[in-house]
C-alpha cells in the first residue's frame, strides 16, 4: 500500500490545470487546450519516478491473525461505505446537475467566461462582485478545457467534481496504510467516507476538496520520515501547495502554514544545509505563484474581503472584544453541528486532546501539527477582519473551510493516535530513525 | 484477504470508533438522500431562447419579481448570468437596448413593462423569461 500513485496522479492533474489556465489567459487555440490534456499522463508519469524516495518505510502486509474480526470488519465496512458513497454521490448528481450555488455563481461562471469572454480581462468583471472574480482559476481552466474538448459536456465537471474525492481518499487510505497497515488506512478512509458532508460535497462541483487533495498530498510528503531531506519530495510540496493556492483563495494561507513551521525548523538544523529545504520547497512553488501574482496584479479586480484604503477599521475589528467572543461561542457550537458532521468532529476534538494530553511526540509529525494550527490561527483571523456580518460570514462559509482540513486532521490523528508499523526486521529503518531522533 | 489489524490497544480502539461514527454519518445521509431519485432542472434551457437572441456584446438589462437585498442573494439573477455568461447584465436597468425579464410570476410582466415603459419582444418558459425593449424600439 502506497501513496506513491494518487501523488502522482493529484500532481498531474494540478499540472494540467495549471498550463490550461496559463494557455486561457494567454488566448491559445482550441485544440492546443484539448492537447494540454497530455500534461496530466506526462507530469503523473515524471513524479512517479521521482517519489519513490521521498516516501519513508512501508508498514508490513503480514499476515492476518486468524479469528481478527475488527480487521475483517473495517475492510467491509469501507467497501460498504464506498458503495453507499458512490451512490449517493450519482443519486445527487443526477439531481443538480449544475451542482452547487458556488459552481453556477462562481467556478463554472468563470469556467464558461474563459472560453468565450472577448478579451479574456472580460471574464473578471469588477461589476459582479458576487462572482468572485478574483478567484483563482486551477479548476475553471480544467472544467473550461474538458469542454472546449467536449463539445460543452455536461459530465465535465460532473466527473472532475467527483474525481477529487475519489483522489483524497485514495491518498489518505494509503499514507495511513503505509504508516500505520492496511487495515487503519482503511479506517482512515472510512472516516472520509462516513462524513455527510464530505460526500455531499462530492458532487457540488466546487473547488474545497480539490484544495484539500492538494494540500493533503503535499501534508503526506511533509510528514514522512525524512521528508526534510528529500529534495524531489520539497519540491513537489511546494508545487502541490502552488496549486492550492491556483485553486482558491485560502490555497495561500496553506501554502505559507506549510512553509513556515518548514523554514523555522530548516534555520535551526545543524549542518552545512540549513536553508536548502525551505530553498527546495520554495522552488516547487514558485512557477504558479508567478502566475497567481500575474493575474492578482493584471486581471483580478480586488477581493471583496480586501479594503486597503481601511486599514483602521480593519485593525478595529480584529482587536473588538464582542467579535472575539461571538468567534469563540460560534466555533465550538458548529464543531457539535450533526447535520452535515456527523460526530465527526467532536471526536477529532477529543481525539486530539487525547494526543495532546498523553501521547508521545512524534517529530515527523510535530510539522503537520503546527500547519493544522496555523491554519485555523490564519482562518480565525480573515473571521474576525471579514467586513461582512460575521454570524452570516461564518454559517455560510465555516463548513467548506472545516471540510478542506479535514483530511490533513484525519492523517494527523491517524498517524499520531496509532502506533507505527515496524518494518521487516523488527527494528525501524535508518531512515525513520533519523528522522525520530531530529 | 482483509489486511492486517495492529495489536495495539490503540489502533484496534480507533478502527472501532471510526466504524461506529461512519455508522452515524451513513445514518444521516441515509435520512437526507434516501428516496427516488427526482432528477434536477438544468439551468440552460431555461435562457436558451434567450441567449439566442441576444447580442454577445453591449449592456443589457435584468429586471425581476425576485425579492432579495443584495445581488448574492438572487437565485435568478445569478443563474442568468452563468446561462448567459460572459454578457453582463445589469440589475435594475430598464435604459439598455435590450432588457431581460426574469419572472417567478408570469403575470407580473405586464406590470413590469408598464412600469419601465418597455414591451415584450418575445417570451419563454410560459412568460417567465422575457426579451423586452424599449415601447418605441420594439415596434
Amino acid at each position: 500500500m502506497s501513496p506513491r500513485a494518487p501523488l502522482a496522479i493529484a500532481f498531474g492533474l494540478g499540472t494540467a490545470g495549471a498550463l490550461q489556465s496559463a494557455l486561457l489567459l494567454a488566448g491559445a487555440p482550441r485544440p492546443l487546450l484539448s492537447l494540454s490534456f497530455l500534461a496530466l499522463p506526462a507530469a503523473a508519469i515524471a513524479a512517479h519516478r521521482r517519489l519513490g524516495p521521498c516516501l519513508g518505510p512501508r508498514a508490513p502486509l503480514g499476515a492476518l491473525p486468524r479469528g481478527d474480526r475488527l480487521a475483517r470488519a473495517v475492510a467491509i465496512a469501507f467497501g460498504a461505505a464506498a458503495l453507499l458513497a458512490a451512490a449517493i454521490v450519482v443519486k445527487r448528481a443526477l439531481e443538480s446537475p449544475d451542482g452547487g450555488w458556488d459552481a453556477w455563481m462562481i467556478w463554472n461562471l468563470r469556467a464558461r467566461a474563459l472560453l468565450r469572454a472577448q478579451p479574456i480581462g472580460a471574464a473578471f468583471p469588477a461589476a459582479l462582485p458576487q462572482t468572485h472574480p478574483d478567484y483563482p482559476l486551477l479548476v475553471p481552466a480544467l472544467v473550461a478545457s474538458g469542454w472546449s474538448a467536449t463539445g460543452g459536456a455536461a459530465f465535465v465537471p460532473i466527473v472532475l467534481s467527483a474525481a477529487f474525492p475519489c483522489l483524497t481518499v485514495a491518498l489518505l487510505v494509503t499514507a495511513v496504510g503505509r504508516r500505520r497497515g492496511p487495515a487503519l488506512g482503511l479506517a482512515a478512509g472510512l472516516c472520509l467516507l462516513g462524513t455527510p458532508m464530505f460526500v455531499w460535497s462530492a458532487t457540488d462541483q466546487g473547488t474545497d476538496l480539490p484544495l484539500a487533495t492538494f494540500a493533503l498530498a503535499a501534508a503526506i510528503l511533509l510528514s514522512e520520515p525524512g521528508a526534510a531531506e528529500a529534495g524531489a519530495g520539497l519540491a513537489l510540496s511546494g508545487a502541490l501547495l502552488s496549486m492550492a493556492a491556483w485553486t482558491k483563495n485560502e490555497g495561500l494561507l496553506y501554502l505559507l502554514a506549510f512553509f513556515v513551521p518548514l523554514a523555522l525548523w530548516d534555520a535551526r538544523r545543524p549542518g552545512s544545509g540549513r536553508g536548502g529545504a525551505a530553498l527546495r520547497f520554495l522552488f516547487g512553488a514558485a512557477p504558479l505563484l508567478a502566475l497567481l501574482a500575474y493575474f492578482k496584479w493584471r486581471l483580478a479586480p480586488p477581493s471583496d474581503l480586501a479594503q486597503p484604503n481601511r486599514l483602521a477599521q480593519l485593525f478595529a475589528r480584529l482587536v473588538e472584544p464582542r467579535r472575539i467572543g461571538l468567534l469563540a461561542l460560534l466555533i465550538p457550537r458548529r464543531l457539535a453541528y450533526f447535520q452535515a458532521w456527523g460526530l465527526w468532529l467532536l471526536a477529532a476534538v477529543a481525539a486530539a486532546l487525547a494526543f495532546v494530553r498523553g501521547r508521545p511526540r512524534r517529530p515527523e509529525l510535530g510539522r503537520l501539527g503546527q500547519s493544522l494550527v496555523l491554519v485555523f490561527g490564519g482562518f480565525s483571523l480573515v473571521y474576525l477582519a471579514t467586513p461582512y456580518d460575521l454570524v452570516w460570514h461564518l454559517q455560510t462559509s465555516v463548513d467548506r473551510l472545516l471540510l478542506q482540513c479535514w483530511p490533513l486532521a484525519l492523517l494527523f490523528l491517524f498517524s499520531a493516535l496509532s502506533p507505527a508499523v515496524e518494518p521487516p526486521g523488527g527494528s525501524e529503518s535508518k531512515l525513520a530513525r533519523e528522522a525520530l531522533l531530529r | 484477504m482483509p489486511p492486517p489489524m495492529p495489536r495495539s490497544p490503540s489502533a484496534r480502539a480507533l478502527a472501532a470508533a471510526s466504524m461506529a461514527l461512519a455508522a452515524v454519518g451513513f445514518l444521516r445521509m441515509a435520512k437526507v438522500d434516501l428516496g427516488p431519485v427526482a432528477a434536477g432542472a438544468r439551468i440552460d434551457p431555461r435562457y436558451a431562447g434567450l441567449a439566442r437572441r441576444l447580442p454577445a456584446n453591449g449592456p443589457i438589462g435584468y429586471l425581476t419579481d425576485e425579492r432579495f437585498s443584495a445581488p448574492i442573494e438572487s437565485v435568478r439573477f445569478n443563474q442568468a448570468l452563468y446561462a448567459l455568461s460572459p454578457r453582463l447584465l445589469s440589475l435594475g436597468d430598464d435604459r439598455a437596448p435590450n432588457v431581460i425579464a426574469d419572472l417567478v410570476d408570469p403575470a407580473e410582466l405586464g406590470r413590469l413593462c408598464r412600469d419601465h415603459g418597455l414591451e415584450p419582444v418575445a417570451t419563454w418558459d410560459d412568460g417567465r423569461t422575457a426579451l423586452l425593449r424599449p415601447r418605441a424600439a420594439a415596434r
